[in-house]
């Protein structure tokens, strides 16, 4: 696959710094901890980078729960499954909004946020799916997490478990899971 | 062949044996030789003295005259100065005194060819070349009177050091002003020392004003500053020997052609109480000097001109260039104090924290108005650390729906007083009024849960965010998941201002870059 989606959390340690998922997944033990703090206490904001090699990289700056439902997994759903002409994605950490126009085979991607969001189009079923894995991927996160410590039973918020499988559903109805 | 009558060789002859002064012997023995050579060079090598460029540059038998006569005249020391130097001079051995004599000899000769406009114009008579030589003599002999006197008996020794060369002779009419310097010996050594390396042809033509604020620099400034400065001037006709244009873009008047009118033109821009600051702004390096002249004459009529340099005092020798080059990327002289509140903000070995913000206003239309804006924001920051959520209010009524409100979280992200920058690096961020209050923005959070739930719009899961106007401000409310099985109202912000009452900023993602490399 061509497109690669990633997300990364921005710290809260004062540097101004982003941590990748790859630098997570490779030192958890050493970032567990801290994410552990800043989901129950601050939830975890940060950015996606969707990347393709003949196309501008786009970034998405919000809270991660927001882009992993919202522009993930309901996007899949929606322009999949319902066909729909057109799919909004508003930020919830900012007044702004990404809009994704999907054609026959690609996904038009464009927005607000211009400095961050160049307007780009990708491969539709190719970038579905990145969305997806990327989503999982976070969920991912999310179940490691819970084992840090007792608290927080509700780390893999269930709704987000059931939009997830929403989308699984659609990706597999169009044969591309 | 002498030039001097043969009563002349006689009496110089008469004088070396006779005469009370070593000093008067050693000029007897150079008017002796006089008499047999007919240049002045070999005059003075045959004594054993090391020919001084003055000399050396003149016509073989001008010279010869000029030290002949010159020699002659400076014998009779005794008759020339006070009883107090007499008594220095008379302790001056031999060799020295011929070394030195040589020196003011040659030190005349270059008056005296000066004085008539040139060698060409040389007296026929050796009548005519004592009078020439008795009016330039007070302007060699007070200078080296003038070092005689700056030494004593006990610092002869540094006198033969420096020697009376141009360097030597610059010294001396430096302190023949009589000018009040706070270390006199660091102004000799300085003066003498630019004189040699810097000004050598020129040095004699320099006028009482230039000598004087030369002196004034060197002990304002320091030697190396003042050097700098020089190095720096561009004057064809020779301030310095520096060919290259250094100063290219520099108005007049520093673009005098002659090396006196380039140091008067320096005094001259330099009155009061900016003179000071002028000198310390030259610093330690060439950049410095040269940033420090482009804005001094920039803003040559400015009235604000003196208080920049005051500014600039305050500031790092290093740093100095520094600022005045990004000043004039964010407006001119007219942003100096908010540029210095902005440089206070920093560490002062790391100007370079600015240069976002700089680099930011320059590119837009208006950089004055925008580095103002830019400036008020990181100025009103307070940067205080955020309360405790525990002692922040929260909402009365959360509907039974939310656990509760982040209200910490609001107010690191849109108030003044608690603003994170480092968490709003990539996003525009919208903040309340200056002046807000946790309970006001509660209030407003309030009053939007009220009116979204009066008309069945509360925020879910499933659709997060939603937006409303409240007291004539539209506002943005987000909510997640609280970790504990509940949800909450993590996002509430302003919008914009819809009735004009309500002083909202807005600050986009690379504005707040910028200003996050000052703080970070």
């Amino acid at each position: 696959m061509s497109i690669r989606v990633n997300f990364c959390i921005q710290l809260r340690d004062g540097s101004g710094n982003v941590v990748q998922e790859d630098e997570i997944q490779n030192n958890f033990e050493f970032y567990a901890p801290v994410l552990h703090d800043m989901h129950v206490n601050h939830s975890l904001e940060g950015c996606v980078t969707i990347q393709s090699p003949s196309q501008d990289e786009i970034n998405i700056w919000d809270d991660l729960w927001v882009i992993v439902q919202n522009l993930f997994f309901y996007s899949i759903v929606d322009l999949l499954n319902q066909d729909k002409s057109c799919f909004l994605y508003s930020y919830l950490s900012q007044y702004a909004h990404l809009v994704l126009v999907p054609s026959s085979y690609d996904i038009y991607i464009f927005g607000d946020d211009r400095d961050n969001v160049p307007p780009t189009s990708f491969n539709k079923t190719e970038l579905l799916l990145a969305f997806y894995h990327c989503g999982q991927r976070y969920l991912d996160l999310l179940r490691r997490l819970k084992n840090v410590s007792e608290s927080g039973p509700t780390f893999v918020p269930p709704h987000l478990e059931i939009e997830a499988e929403k989308a699984q559903k659609a990706l597999e109805a169009h044969n591309l899971l | 062949m002498s030039f001097v009558p043969i009563a002349g060789e006689l009496l110089d002859l008469l004088t070396l044996f006779t005469d009370p002064t070593i000093w008067g012997k050693a000029m007897s023995l150079i008017g002796l030789v006089a008499s047999l050579l007919s240049d002045g060079a070999e005059i003075l090598t045959a004594v054993g003295i090391v020919v001084p460029p003055a000399l050396a540059a003149l016509p073989a038998a001008v010279g010869a005259e000029a030290v002949d006569v010159g020699a002659a005249i400076l014998k009779n020391v005794r008759r020339l100065v006070s009883a107090d130097v007499f008594g220095i001079i008379k302790n001056i051995p031999f060799d020295e005194a011929l070394q030195l004599g040589g020196d003011v000899l040659g030190q005349l000769a270059k008056r005296a060819v000066t004085e008539i406009g040139g060698a060409s114009n040389w007296p026929g008579s050796i009548d005519e070349v004592f009078s020439l030589i008795q009016n330039v003599l007070g302007s060699v002999w007070e200078p080296f009177v003038a070092l005689v006197k700056h030494y004593g008996t006990a610092g002869l020794g540094k006198l033969f050091t420096l020697g009376f060369g141009e360097g030597g002779f610059l010294a001396g009419r430096v302190l023949r002003q009589g000018g009040e310097f706070n270390d006199v010996d660091k102004v000799v050594e300085g003066v003498a020392e630019i004189g040699d390396d810097l000004l050598a042809e020129g040095a004699a033509d320099l006028s009482d004003d230039a000598t004087k604020f030369l002196g004034e620099m060197v002990d304002d400034a320091g030697k190396n500053n003042t050097r700098v400065l020089l190095e720096g001037i561009t004057c064809p006709a020779g301030i310095t020997q520096v060919t290259y244009r250094k100063m290219l873009g520099l108005a007049s008047p520093l673009f005098a052609t002659a090396a006196d009118r380039c140091l008067e033109a320096l005094a001259n821009i330099t009155p009061g109480n900016a003179q000071d600051g002028f000198k310390k702004l030259m610093g330690t390096t060439e950049a410095d000097a040269q940033e420090a002249l482009k804005v001094w004459n920039k803003y040559q009529s400015h009235p604000a001109r003196d208080h920049l340099f005051e500014v600039l005092n305050e500031i790092s020798t290093l740093n100095k260039a520094e600022f005045a080059k990004r000043l004039e990327l964010v407006g001119g002289i007219d942003k100096t104090d908010t540029l210095k509140k902005l440089w206070n903000l920093i560490p002062p070995e790391q100007p370079h924290r600015l240069n976002k913000l700089v680099d930011y206003v320059k590119g837009v239309p208006n950089p004055g108005d925008m580095f103002d804006f830019l400036a008020d924001f990181a100025l009103s920051l307070e940067r205080k650390p955020v309360p405790l959520l525990s002692s922040l209010p929260q909402p009365s009524n959360l509907y039974s729906r939310f656990s509760y409100a982040r209200m910490d979280h609001f107010l690191e992200g849109h108030t003044y007083k608690y603003l994170r920058p480092d968490q709003r690096l990539n996003k525009p961020t919208t903040l309340w009024p200056k002046t807000i209050t946790p309970e006001e923005i509660n209030r407003y959070l309030q009053q939007t849960l009220d009116d979204l739930a009066a008309k069945g719009d509360l925020p879910d899961l499933a659709n997060p965010r939603k937006k409303t106007v409240v007291f004539g401000v539209e506002v943005q409310i987000g909510i997640e998941n609280d970790g504990a099985g509940g949800v909450r109202i993590g996002q509430f912000f302003p919008i914009r201002d819809i009735t004009g009452k309500t002083t909202l900023t807005k600050i986009e993602a690379v504005q707040m870059k910028a200003i996050w490399e000052i703080f970070k």
